[in-house]
């Protein structure tokens, strides 16, 4: 019944109405919007289910007294700050652990490994091309999205990802399986 | 060009599409543009292109249940008690005896229905396989004939071995291997990839063909099947040499792996009707599709 009406329509009708089918109906829209942003931060498909069921009841509180012009923007403004408190959160529990639970002394043994792993790591990134150690020191070391690496060097988002897909691809080839780890996804 | 506000474009099936390079000419480049301007929109495309599974159709069974999730999040308690009131109700009240003696005929009845109809229903009801089962029965991998070529191609026929080996593993022992290929594909595919930067005119059009057919299957059986089309489609386009059939063949299956089943029937049409290896499996996949 709501399916060929725009966002707007529903949007008025959720205001008089409240009917929550309508906020369903909204997300269902933008589940790639919405999956895709929480999958980016939460890395867990299972997280990204229960972050999605506390989104709803987020939008179903302020949409009811907020208009809204540009529903795509504001729905990824919206995710995007959920999961910024999502993520702080997580900090301080983070936080939290590292306190209360006393970290184990490394022995030599292990430091030595430790110098050795990260000699192979920073040799086996010397070995990629220009373009594909800038975009892997800013995703993997750096922490940044491959939209923030093309706007710092005029990149497109293929080009972005095309460089971090055959440079993981080298170092796979290049690393011991501890490190495979580190870049699988 | 379509509406950057357009929904399409944010739901979960055109931005997979996108990655799996599945989208018209149109809409990719509608996509693209919300790329470069919207980063929440390349965030979540970013999420989505960096979320690794084990394969296709364990990343579609994922996306399924958010989209169940997200659908049932609208159901109220109303919803659920209209569709409970939907259901047919017993009838209210009748004497036990009567009732009793009813049901007793109508399961005379029914059960003579069943005996003569099931016979039929074992016979159009045969249960749909899965396209996990059909690949188990159909999609194997292809393997070279191991003639030896020129000393151009010696680096190709040496790949091309260590390929072969990797196929004749797996042939073996399909089920041993479905978690993990035998490393041989992902050797194979690095030499693939090496001798393919070379330029045509020195590798030779056979060779170069040959090689994007074993790339083609090495990225095909690693499940990167939008990868693999690419590399079938020069042999298709190319038209007249020997691994033809092959590539159509396989090029099907990566677009059914891909769930683009129509495109996939039509290339499956196209073999059923001309001679070739791949003509009888064609119609009989087609048939079990």
């Amino acid at each position: 019944m709501f399916e060929d009406q725009s966002d707007q329509a529903l949007l008025a009708h959720f205001r008089e109405t409240q009917d929550p089918k309508v906020i369903a109906l909204l997300m269902t829209r933008y589940d790639g919007l919405i999956y895709g942003m929480a999958l980016k931060w939460l890395r867990d498909p299972e997280r990204v289910r229960d972050f999605a069921g506390d989104l709803y009841i987020k939008l179903f509180e302020h949409l009811q007294k907020q208009e809204v012009d540009n529903f795509p923007a504001w729905l990824g403004r919206t995710t995007r700050n959920r999961l910024h408190d999502l993520r702080r959160k997580d900090q301080v529990r983070d936080d939290y652990k590292s306190v209360y639970v006393p970290p184990e002394a490394p022995d030599v043994e292990s430091a030595w490994d430790l110098a050795m792993d990260i000699k192979e790591l920073r040799e086996a990134i010397e070995s990629l091309s220009d373009t594909e150690k800038i975009v892997i020191r800013g995703v993997y070391f750096e922490g940044k999205s491959y939209h923030e690496i093309g706007e710092e060097y005029g990149w497109s988002f293929n080009q972005v990802r095309g460089a971090r897909e055959r440079a993981i691809r080298k170092l796979r080839n290049l690393l011991s399986d501890d490190f495979k780890n580190y870049f699988k996804d | 060009m379509a509406s950057l506000n357009e929904p399409k474009l944010y739901s979960l099936a055109t931005m997979q599409a996108y990655l799996d390079g599945g989208l018209d000419a149109e809409t990719q480049s509608a996509v693209e543009k919300l790329l470069a301007e919207n980063p929440d929109y390349a965030l979540a495309m970013e999420g989505l292109d960096r979320h690794q599974v084990d394969s296709v159709f364990a990343r579609d069974k994922e996306q399924k249940e958010f989209k169940a999730f997200l659908t049932g999040l609208g159901t109220t308690k109303e919803d659920k008690k209209v569709e409970t009131q939907a259901k047919p109700q017993e009838t209210p009240f009748e004497e036990p005896m009567v009732r009793d003696l009813r049901a007793a005929r109508w399961w005379q009845i029914a059960a003579v229905i069943l005996i003569l109809i099931l016979p039929a229903i074992y016979f159009f009801q045969k249960p749909d396989p899965t396209l996990d089962q059909i690949a188990m029965n159909y999609l194997e991998p292809y393997t070279f004939s191991t003639e030896r070529g020129s000393t151009v191609a010696r680096e190709l026929d040496s790949v091309r071995d260590i390929y072969n080996d990797g196929s004749m593993l797996y042939k073996k022992d399909p089920k041993a291997f479905q978690n993990e290929l035998p490393p041989e594909f992902e050797a194979a595919k690095q030499g693939y990839l090496q001798i393919l930067t070379l330029p045509i005119d020195s590798l030779g059009t056979r060779q170069y063909l040959q090689a994007k057919m074993g790339l083609g299957q090495c990225l095909l059986f690693q499940g990167y099947q939008a990868e693999a089309i690419e590399q079938f489609e020069p042999i298709i386009q190319h038209g007249d040499n020997e691994w033809l059939p092959a590539a159509k063949w396989y090029k099907a299956w990566s677009l059914l792996l891909l769930q683009r089943e129509e495109e996939a029937k039509t290339i499956l049409v196209d073999l059923s009707r001309q001679k070739s290896d791949y003509r009888a499996k064609a119609q009989s996949l087609l048939d079990e599709l």
